[in-house]
């Protein structure tokens, strides 16, 4: 029965690298075992796709998607900005410790890294080649940054992760404060290590008076609260995660209606690229979940549990285990096609061996984000080298700094489980 | 006529877009009722998830439409141009196949539904209504597949949408 699924996963595999569309490469896996397998009912397939879409907590995909659209057109993001040079004025690196500070609360208010690349690189690019950065650093400090973007709440990772697992959202969220934190964190002492030694200068030299920081305060202010409101509601149980992704987009028009900003015209346009950036996700969704389906069915699963259990002792040894792989498959696989295969599989095994679910999840999700910053496939690079014109060559000599903080990183998630638990147990 | 001809082909875009404002209205007002007004929607759960599968069925055609779906092109682009163009070609025969697979599935199990006069517990719509979006939306995903096909790799036109290439002729 387990060959069924190798040749399955094999065929899947194969279309996946020859530019089918992701959704129909792992539907392709469940056709093949429909068809090698012609006792199952096979009608299953549409039941089981279109049943991994309906699910409550999935609907907070396409409203926070188009909160996050929404505050493009809306002015925000400059504001945010003034506000992030002002903090970050006196500190070596400045328009790079701006593109860290940006992400990370930009984070708050969309769920998608890709959007958040690729208005960094458009917006704050150019201007880091004015002040003398190197083309190569300034585009690898903005795809790096935007792998904050998805661990600060709202992120799609953790809606997706919470679906599946049963994992509270709203735990997920807060933790992701947490873990966005510490990587922005270390991305800001990177960049000041590396500017240190290159001498790229810092925006100012004066210090920033109260008054100052006041005014780039302000019009920042109203656009910051909404992560508040998102985790302030959903613990006090005024509305649940997905209800949390409607209110912040209407938090979002009413932002553009009060700044003029936002004209009818945008809107439009804002709902036509949340219709699409939403089918496209969840059409992949649907298929891995039909193909997860399968892989239940032949509970692979079970086997997988057992074998592990049989063969390996120690959690930790586990652990290193489960990273690596991820990284691997988060290296070739989109994230959410990853996320929803993959979970059923290892997050029972990670269970028995009494991790704490939380711990994992977190560590789960910074894995196959990691993966979109290295290559073959990791979409950020892409978006980023895309649009400033940067060789991957030269990309992925400047990025392996980056790649060895990364690393610390993950080392500390994964031995260190108050670095994810830590503020849940706090404010839960 | 040209104008009414651009509109009918936007068609999918504009019901999805449709579905995902009304989700936005219901699940928001949701709150207020529930949280402020002590009066839940009773109904609010099932028509959300059936505006969702709208939305992403309709929304899911017009996506091939404007290039939007996710593929992974890496591996692809290493080969010669030439070769690139049959391998693609190649890829949205067996493609449009398993999209008509699915399309088939799919009338399977909605003329099950309809048979058996499934429906929605509070307000009892059609559960074959509500997923009737999955073959159509199977059968538009073919469609706007190949006229992209057409338009990228024979024509190789790159990223014109159909709304141009009608007011083109």
């Amino acid at each position: 029965m387990a060959d069924t699924v190798l040749i399955c996963v094999a065929v899947m595999l194969f279309f996946l690298f020859m530019k089918m569309p992701v959704f129909l490469a792992l539907m392709s896996g469940c056709v093949t075992y429909f068809v090698l397998n012609a006792t199952s009912a096979s009608q299953i397939i549409a039941q089981r796709f279109i049943s991994g879409m309906e699910s409550i907590p999935l609907l907070a995909v396409p409203f926070f998607v188009c909160a996050g659209v929404l505050m493009n057109y809306t002015g925000v993001t400059k504001r945010i900005m003034d506000f992030c040079a002002v903090l970050t004025g006196r500190m070596h690196g400045g328009l790079a410790q701006v593109n860290v500070l940006l992400s990370t609360m930009m984070g708050g208010l969309s769920g998608s890294n890709i959007a958040d690349a690729a208005m960094e690189a458009k917006m704050l690019v150019p201007e880091m080649e004015k002040k003398g950065f190197s083309k190569s650093f300034s585009t690898v400090v903005t795809a790096m940054s935007s792998m904050i973007t998805p661990l600060i709440p709202p992120g799609i990772g953790m809606i997706v992760y919470g679906s599946i697992s049963g994992v509270s959202v709203g735990k997920l969220f807060v933790s992701g404060i947490g873990v966005g934190l510490l990587l922005c964190v270390a991305l800001m002492i990177l960049v000041s290590i590396l500017s240190r030694k290159r001498g790229y200068a810092k925006l100012r030299e004066e210090r920033i008076t109260g008054r100052e920081f006041g005014t780039a305060l302000r019009p920042a202010v109203l656009p910051l609260c909404l992560p508040i409101i998102i985790i302030g509601g959903i613990r006090l149980g005024v509305f649940t995660p997905t209800e949390a992704g409607s209110v912040a987009l209407i938090y979002a028009l009413i932002l553009g209606i009060a700044y003029r900003e936002l004209k009818l015209k945008d809107f439009g346009s804002s709902m036509k690229e949340t219709v699409l950036t939403t089918s496209s996700i969840m059409l992949i969704v649907g298929a891995a979940s039909a193909f997860s389906w399968v892989l239940t069915k032949e509970q692979i699963p079970q086997t997988l549990t057992a074998l592990m259990m049989e063969h390996i002792q120690s959690k930790y040894v586990f652990l290193i285990i489960v990273n690596i792989f991820l990284i691997l498959v988060g290296m070739f696989i989109e994230g959410n096609a990853a996320l929803i295969v993959l979970v059923p599989l290892l997050h029972p095994i990670a269970m028995a061996y009494g991790i704490n679910d939380i711990h994992f999840a977190m560590m789960f999700i910074f894995n196959i984000t990691f993966g979109a910053v290295t290559p073959p496939m990791g979409i950020l690079m892409f978006v980023t080298c895309g649009i400033t014109k940067c060789k991957i060559k030269d990309f992925l000599k400047e990025s392996l700094p980056f790649y060895v903080m990364l690393i610390v990183c993950l080392v500390i998630l994964t031995f260190i489980p108050q670095a994810t638990t830590g503020l849940v147990d706090l404010i839960y | 006529m040209k104008k009414i001809l651009r509109h009918v082909v936007r068609i999918d875009l504009y019901i999805s877009c449709t579905a995902l404002a009304v989700l936005i209205l219901i699940t928001f007002t949701g709150v207020i009722a529930r949280y402020f007004l002590n009066a839940p929607y009773t109904w609010g759960e099932e028509v959300q998830l059936a505006l969702i599968v709208w939305v992403i069925w309709y929304g899911a055609s017009a996506a091939f439409r404007y290039g939007n779906q996710i593929c992974v092109d890496m591996v692809v682009d290493l080969f010669p141009k030439k070769v690139q163009k049959v391998i693609e070609i190649v890829i949205f025969l067996i493609a449009a196949v398993m999209l008509g697979y699915l399309f088939s599935q799919s009338v399977t199990y909605v003329s099950q539904l309809a048979r058996t006069n499934r429906t929605t517990e509070v307000l009892h719509i059609p559960k074959a209504l509500i997923y009737s979006c999955m073959p159509i939306g199977c059968g538009l995903m073919i469609l706007n597949f190949t006229y992209a096909t057409w338009r990228d790799v024979i024509l190789g036109r790159g990223k014109t949408t159909v709304e141009e290439a009608i007011d083109n002729g």
